[in-house]
């Protein structure tokens, strides 16, 4: 197989919010070995999992590259790397369960040979699209791939980022591994989860698309992830096959569309100034020659650099900041559109113009400039989205408060009627006397140790809940109205469960260290200790199933929503399926002499379901909106 | 591993037995092996929430597996292995130390399964609101849809008069 | 009413565009992946038909309609309406791309299917518009309670 020219880059950042680096990287160009892993686990103990599966990986393959096949070799490094993270687990405590993700790439001549487990990726851009190599091992997918999951379903999963696989959880891992055979001006991304995670698809798109050298675009890439919020750490490895042949249309809007483009500027600015850019509630904080410098100057600027260098990244860039920043402090949405359309006014201005002058090369222009201009929607769109979340999540919010505060702080849980989460307990005949001795003593040992942090008060009724219950003595030992009786009136989220539960450990280590210590034979300390033990576990469950009892609401409240919705669904479904027969039923005249430009100007009826007002002028140049025709005609 | 971890870690297919079903996945197996492992790091570890412990609950749930299956997997569990100490550990402080360090782990289940409910709850009372912004837009959507209709069926009528 | 010569164009590569979708679909969005082969091909289809009647009547008011159906649909399958902003762009990129490769000389149904898709983009916006003001006098109703 003839070998391709191969160029790669990587670079990994902790993000903006973590702390330390989990991830780790592998570019080794002369063995054809480039690796992402995120590792897991408490501590430090992600970044020892994924340098320690990096290291054995790296070593493994630089020993084996000339005498093992691609597949196998990858395949035995990797388990070879599990292997290793799963032993130092089980070595220390403050190491369990720790664990890495990994994608690997391992190119030989034209193959390039691709495993992965986890959910780290591997995309290949190819003729313009970018295409994912790897299936995320998630327990979603895997529901999905076993029909216990409908796909619909998926994306409304409450643990759709949980993974089903990854090194260390085992000795050997269950690896996934494709093939590709490259053809000049592949590119290959590897990336860990910190990128497609915070980085707007789309920007991976333009930027993976784009014609930079690959550590630009590594670099372009960490960016958008930062942009996103980088709230993980991020890696990404960019290998590119082969120079690729440009398309010749292509060709001539790098080089002289974009010259066009560039000795236009001017001729666009003023434009700009003449379609009111400058009188944007946008611009009102700044000066005419400012606004139309910094807004009309870098969208003119942005398209520029696109037509450069075959990517979007620019415009997008462009239309996410200009939208975020008037969004993000209140602005209204009719004056962005109003700004958009203005600049898209100017861009035509131009075109018009040059029309005149090269027929040819402004129709390649208009394209991309219109092009441009849905790429600058669809960066708005994120940003309105993105805002959409943030006060859905508000809401959520306020909506919980209210509802905690309808219910009362005066209620106790007691009183509050509800199914009892009730277990058969077994009957526990009364302790033998020296086995009572133990227990009494345990009890006075424990109730008098020293106060340490938490709810004193609290641990001690939880002890005198165990003596009782561990003697037999009343029936006031059930461990299910103990439970309603130490809840009292916790609400039920994190801040009522932990306290609680910290309070139980606490009575639990204090009581059992007491009985230890009670001086008596150990055959009696030995019975207490069952007895002591077997209230403490009836008590933690007992509280347990009160929480799931309590919360159990909320999931049947879910259901019924979630039934309506897919009967809303079904019907809307049902109508769309109507109207596209009735639409493509109809028959036109075709005239090829009617222009391709389309009108976006607002359209004559206003949107019904919303009191927006929407200003603007009526439809323009080119076919308006009207009935079609009333007669039957061949097409 | 300490003497003692490995004197419990013989006694798995007693205790799992029939709690396990054979799945190696299955809650009580990553109850039984949290025992085992905290039995084996010794005296020297500090007190606190196993993670792995933790990761496999989670896990579980994200399967499908109830609250109620993991409790109850949790006091099968306790059961059976405070049955198989008392049978198997001749020396009473090492019954004990089985005892204390299993009565740990299902606390320390319940705590998890406790704030895996609450936090469930939280997000099931998220999904109704998003379900009901949902229905809202389908029925926007289909009130638009009706008027197109009426529209199209009227010149689809009007077509062939 | 006439319509562009374009359109004829459209619905006669609208079967090749529609295999070629179904064929890249998983390269589209990752969550049509995991959709089986003929749910997807229905949902490209109405979308295919969607911009086919815009391009021949610019009539906004039922490509709103549409925009709207689809942006709920996606909405009420976990999809954010940005993400259902990128899957249309996807569908229409598909469909220039075809069109292209078709007739590289003939750049009309190209430009259209571009300007169809900003038109569609733009009433997504609308639409996600609409849903944020709700939204946020909707909050502002309930903090007044506190």
């Amino acid at each position: 197989m003839s070998r391709l020219s191969i160029r790669a880059a990587g670079d990994t950042h902790k993000g903006s919010v973590r702390e330390g680096n989990e991830d780790a990287l592998i570019v080794d160009a002369k063995w054809g070995l480039y690796v992402v892993l995120d590792g897991m686990g408490g501590a430090n103990a992600g970044d020892i999992a994924s340098s320690t599966a990096r290291d054995v990986i790296h070593e493994y393959v630089r020993a084996r590259r000339t005498t093992m096949a691609p597949r196998p070799l990858l395949e035995a490094a990797i388990n070879a790397g599990s292997a290793a993270v799963h032993g130092e687990a089980q070595r220390r405590r403050d190491r369990h369960g720790m664990g890495t993700t990994v994608v690997a790439c391992l190119i030989e001549g034209r193959r390039a040979t691709i495993a992965h487990v986890g959910d780290s990726r591997a995309y290949l851009r190819r003729d313009g699209r970018l295409h994912r190599l790897t299936q995320d091992h998630t327990v979603v997918a895997e529901l999905i791939a076993r029909g216990a999951l409908a796909p619909e379903e998926a994306e409304r999963h409450a643990y759709k980022n949980v993974l089903s696989r990854n090194l260390g959880a085992k000795a050997s891992a269950q690896i996934d591994v494709a093939e590709v055979d490259l053809q000049p001006g592949d590119r290959l991304v590897l990336c860990s989860d910190g990128l497609y995670g915070y980085a707007a698809s789309d920007a991976i798109h333009h930027v993976a698309a784009s014609t930079d050298a690959a550590d630009e675009v590594v670099r372009d890439l960490i960016e958008a992830a930062l942009r996103g919020g980088g709230g993980d750490n991020v890696t990404a490895i960019v290998i590119d096959a082969g120079v690729a042949t440009v398309p010749r249309a292509t060709m001539v809007l790098k080089t002289t569309g974009a010259g066009t483009w560039w000795a236009h500027r001017d001729r666009f600015l003023t434009a700009a100034r003449n379609h009111g850019v400058h009188r944007s509630p946008l611009c009102a904080v700044l000066a005419a020659d400012e606004a139309i410098a910094l807004v009309a100057g870098n969208f003119a600027d942005a398209i520029y650099h696109d037509l450069e260098k075959a990517t979007g990244v620019n415009v997008w860039s462009f239309a996410e900041n200009l939208a975020r920043g008037w969004l993000g402090q209140g602005g209204v949405w009719g004056a962005l559109r109003e700004l958009l359309d203005a600049l898209a006014r100017s861009a035509d201005t131009v075109l018009g113009e040059l029309r005149r002058e090269d027929a040819r090369l402004a129709g390649m222009l208009e394209a991309a400039v219109a092009r441009a201009l849905v790429t600058a929607e669809t960066a708005v769109g994120g940003v309105l989205a993105e805002q959409l979340r943030t006060i859905e999540s508000e809401l959520v919010r306020i909506e919980a408060e209210q509802a905690r505060h309808k219910r009362g702080a005066t209620a106790r849980f007691g009183d509050i009627p509800t199914v009892p989460y009730m277990r058969a307990q077994p009957m526990i005949e009364a302790a033998a006397p020296e086995v009572g001795a133990v227990l009494d003593g345990a009890r006075r040992r424990a109730l008098a140790r020293p106060a340490g942090t938490g709810d004193r008060a609290l641990v001690a009724r939880v002890i005198d809940y165990a003596h009782r219950a561990s003697s037999a003595a009343d029936a006031t030992g059930d461990p299910t109205l103990a439970a309603r009786e130490l809840w009292d009136v916790r609400s039920f989220d994190e801040a009522g469960v932990t306290p609680l539960c910290d309070a139980l450990d606490h009575a639990r280590r204090e009581h059992l260290a007491a009985v230890r210590a009670v001086p008596a034979a150990a055959g009696a300390r030995v019975k207490a200790m069952r007895r002591v033990v077997n209230a403490y576990q009836q008590l933690a469950t007992a509280i347990a199933g009160l929480v799931i009892e309590s919360v159990a609401p909320a999931a049947a409240g879910l259901r019924e929503v979630a039934r309506e919705t897919a009967r809303l669904r079904e019907q809307v479904g049902k109508n769309e399926a109507r109207i596209a027969r009735l639409e493509s039923k109809f028959a036109t005249i075709y005239d090829p002499e009617l222009p391709a430009r389309m009108n976006l100007e607002a359209p004559t009826e206003p949107a019904p379901s919303s009191g927006a007002s929407r200003p603007g002028p009526g439809p323009g140049p080119g076919p308006g909106p009207g009935r079609r025709s009333g007669k039957a005609t061949e097409r | 591993m300490t003497d003692l971890g490995e004197k419990v870690a013989i006694l798995r297919d007693e205790v799992l037995d029939i709690v396990a079903g054979g799945s190696e996945d299955s809650p009580a197996v990553a109850i039984f092996d949290a025992v085992v492992r905290s039995l084996s790091a010794g005296p020297d570890t500090a007190a606190g929430l196993d993670l792995t412990l933790h990761d496999a609950v989670d896990r579980r749930l994200a399967w499908g597996d109830t609250e109620e299956t993991i409790v109850s997997a949790a006091e099968l569990v306790f059961a059976r292995l405070a049955r198989a100490a008392q049978r198997a550990l001749r020396d009473p402080d090492e019954e004990m130390l089985v005892l204390e360090t299993a009565a740990d782990v299902v606390a320390g289940t319940a705590r998890v399964v406790s704030l895996a409910a609450v936090a469930r709850a939280t997000r099931d009372h998220a999904a109704v609101m998003r379900e009901e912004a949902a229905q809202r837009r389908l029925k926007d959507a289909l009130a638009d849809q009706e008027r197109n209709l009426a529209r199209l069926e009227e010149d689809a009528g009007s077509q062939f008069e | 009413m006439t319509a562009p010569g374009y359109v004829a164009a459209f619905e006669q590569q609208r079967p090749v565009i529609l295999a070629r979708l179904v064929e890249v679909r998983a390269s589209l969005d990752h969550a049509i992946a995991r959709w089986p082969a003929e749910t997807a091909q229905a949902m490209f289809d109405k979308v295919l038909i969607g911009l086919q009647t815009l391009m021949a009547t610019n009539d906004q008011a039922l490509h709103r309609g549409f925009v709207r159906s689809f942006v709920a649909l996606r909405g009420a399958e976990g999809l954010a309406p940005d993400h259902a902003l990128r899957l249309l762009v996807a569908i229409g990129d598909v469909a220039i791309g075809v069109a292209r490769a078709a007739r590289a000389d003939d750049s009309a149904l190209p430009l259209a299917i571009t300007y169809a898709l900003r038109i569609t983009a733009r009433l997504v916006n609308e639409v996600t518009a609409d849903e944020l003001a709700r939204r946020l006098a909707q909050r502002r109703q309930t903090e007044a309670w506190r």
